[in-house]
């Protein structure tokens, strides 16, 4: 039971330490809320400013729908822009130039004609972009309703009878999505694998906690000069490993939740719809959280045991941190489980790698898949524990510097 | 004899301590040259040297945190390179310049070791805290507080008071009264006296020939990884033709060594 002093003494002594704690539950969970709050807001805040050269006077209608049309659709997109219409060129900077030059409407009202238009954006203005881009999309509308007209004329001229939608979209396109089983997904489904992309990208902040507490405990126990007397007492080296890598794993949770909470509000803010999120999900999450932040103790144990100081630890972290970036970032881009075979096997044999794959694959309906993920954490998290034992070494834990 | 406590005694010898020719290298630096040492149950033996002589390492090989590179070591009957774990049960250790935990207030910083000398069991561990508390001469008030909030004098106290209060049969003081001024010092060395007087074995390490003398019994000198002396104070001075121990030391390593 000399595993009760050390996890007690491991829980009271970071407790106490309340500025760490502190800045690793409050910081981001207040924080990454904070910063997705003040991004929209500036978004919000900024307007997009349009401005349209209208050279053919007979074009000025078509300018004024155009006009309208983007102050509609940019107010859909939750976006503001101010659009000017003038038959002079433009004295100040707008973010776009939209330029309708002589004789646009008589192109477009000839059969064949082709009118043609200038769209400039001022660089580096990243919401020009997305105005241009619904620019696109009303010019498209107008170019829509020319065909239209041009098919109508021919139909007369013809005397043929043309049904203009059909005539315009030949093909329907029906989408839908399916499960690896083959059986169509549901709507919720689809959500829930957005929604599965951006937690396993949040595991990240999962891990992190857990590394830096390991660190700390026995290292930062060896800088506070009060590992030497501990590793004297009958306490066996089993217990104090274990001992210290549960009140991490402890801690490591705790400050994952907050970490893991602030991220998954950040990212509900930032995503278009929010995250749809089902209890099973939130379950599924929680567990693969806390087996993760387990697994990563007992990884991170045996290289802070054989690091010389705090620092050379933290050093050695960062790698196994950015394995872990690396992993949950690409999860939001790539789908592990569709890349070629030895590069799914070089994932595989990263631990990181199941976490994200747990949830995924609950979200596709695999739970066999992810019980093994499930599996394959806890081998690791035994084999970290395993050499975390072997490791420990009381001569080089006194003796490096 | 406290509960929890079963101090075994090496019936086939008087000492507590018997090294021969013990080597120990760390890198490439050898620190101890061959340490040959005999220390008796219940004295106070007093291992003085200048800094750097192999004290400390001495110490950590002793409490079996070290492993000596050859020779031979009992510690209270066992091999601390095999049995570390069966002296720890036995030994209060006080490293040079260890600490207490900062963040925990004193009767915490009892609390941890007394759970792990008694195993979990927690009235055993209240008896020790109690006898803890005493030995240290802490008040409850310094006791509540963060260990962090008191002085190096303090400090010290609780150090030696969580090391010793299981009891043990063997206790290790590395430089025990280093920076602490002399009212602490004073302090400390009467509560080693008091203690020592219960039947425990004192190792203390120091290079403060003053207190060598004061809390001795016994003493070895040691220079440069090699024991240059052992005996009794009286006849350390007496041996080195000296009028204290101090005079006693430098004439020991003078005699082996160009200083």
């Amino acid at each position: 039971m000399k595993s009760k002093a050390i996890i007690w003494k491991e829980l009271l002594d970071l407790s106490r330490d309340k500025r760490t704690l502190a800045a690793m539950i409050l910081i981001p969970f207040i924080g990454l809320p904070a910063i997705a709050l003040l991004a929209s807001g500036l978004t919000y805040a900024q307007t997009t400013t349009v401005y349209i050269e209208v050279l053919d006077k007979n074009s000025t209608d078509i300018a004024r729908f155009i006009s309208s049309q983007l102050i509609s659709y940019a107010k859909g997109n939750g976006l503001k822009v101010n659009v000017t219409i003038s038959n002079t060129s433009p004295t100040n900077v707008y973010n776009i130039l939209l330029i309708i030059p002589k004789g646009f409407y008589g192109n477009i009202s000839n059969i064949n004609g082709v009118g043609i238009v200038y769209l400039k954006s001022l660089v580096g203005s990243i919401q020009s972009n997305e105005i241009e881009s619904l620019i696109e999309s009303v010019l498209g509308q107008v170019e829509n309703n020319i065909v239209v007209n041009r098919v109508q004329k021919l139909s007369n001229i013809s005397g043929i009878k043309v049904n203009t939608t059909n005539f315009l979209n030949p093909i329907n396109i029906f989408t839908g999505y399916y499960l690896p089983s083959g059986k169509p997904a549901t709507t919720s489904q689809v959500e829930l694998s957005f929604s599965a992309r951006l937690l396993e990208f949040s595991l990240f902040f999962v891990a992190n906690p857990a590394i830096v507490f390991m660190g700390d405990s026995i290292l930062g126990e060896k800088e506070r000069k009060t590992l030497e007397t501990l590793i004297s007492t009958p306490a066996p080296k089993t217990t104090i490993i274990v001992g210290k890598m549960f009140a991490s794993i402890v801690i490591g949770l705790i400050t994952a939740i907050a970490d893991s909470l602030g991220v998954i509000i950040y990212l509900s803010m930032i995503a278009q719809g929010g995250l749809r999120l089902t209890a099973g999900l939130i379950l599924v999450t929680f567990s693969v959280s806390a087996m993760l932040v387990i697994m990563t103790a007992a990884i991170i144990t045996p290289i802070v045991l054989r690091s010389s100081s705090l620092r050379s630890a933290q050093a050695m972290s960062y790698l196994v941190m950015m394995i872990a970036l690396a992993i949950y970032f690409s999860t939001l881009f790539v789908d592990i489980q569709r890349l070629p075979r030895f590069i799914e096997a070089i994932l595989l044999i990263i631990p990181f790698t199941h976490a994200a794959l747990a949830i995924s694959n609950y979200v596709l309906g695999q739970y066999l898949y992810m019980i093994i993920n499930f599996i394959v954490m806890i081998a690791f998290t035994l084999i970290g524990v395993y050499i975390s034992i072997k490791a420990f070494d009381s001569e080089r834990l006194i003796v490096s510097k | 004899m406290l509960p929890g406590v079963e101090v075994p005694v090496d019936n086939n010898t008087h000492y507590s301590i018997i090294a021969e020719k013990i080597y120990k290298k760390i890198g490439k630096k050898e620190i101890l040259k061959g340490v040959d040492l005999k220390i008796r149950y219940g004295e106070i033996h007093v291992i003085a040297g200048h800094n750097g002589a192999g004290k400390t390492t001495l110490f950590r090989i002793l409490a079996g945190l070290l492993k000596y590179d050859s020779g031979k070591l009992s510690v209270l009957g066992f091999d601390p390179n095999k049995n570390q774990h069966e002296i720890s049960k036995y030994l209060g250790y006080v490293p040079e310049d260890s600490s207490p935990y900062e963040r925990l207030t004193g009767f915490e910083n009892l609390r941890v070791f007394a759970l792990i000398y008694s195993n979990g069991d927690e009235k055993i561990a209240e008896k020790f805290i109690k006898r803890g508390a005493e030995i240290s001469e802490l008040t409850h008030e310094d006791l509540s507080r963060k260990a962090g909030e008191y002085s190096n004098g303090m400090k010290k106290r609780l150090l030696i008071a969580r090391a010793i209060m299981h009891n043990p049969k063997l206790v290790l003081l590395d430089e025990p009264t280093n920076g602490l001024d002399v009212f602490s010092a004073y302090k400390i060395r009467k509560l080693i006296k008091t203690m020592s007087s219960s039947g425990t074995t004192f190792v203390i390490a120091t290079h403060n020939m003053s207190e060598a003398e004061m809390l001795a019994d016994r003493i070895t000198f040691i220079a440069y990884g090699t024991i240059l002396y052992s005996g009794s104070v009286k006849s350390a001075i007496e041996d080195f033709n000296s009028v204290n121990l101090e005079e006693a030391f430098i004439k020991a390593v003078g005699e082996k060594y160009e200083v």
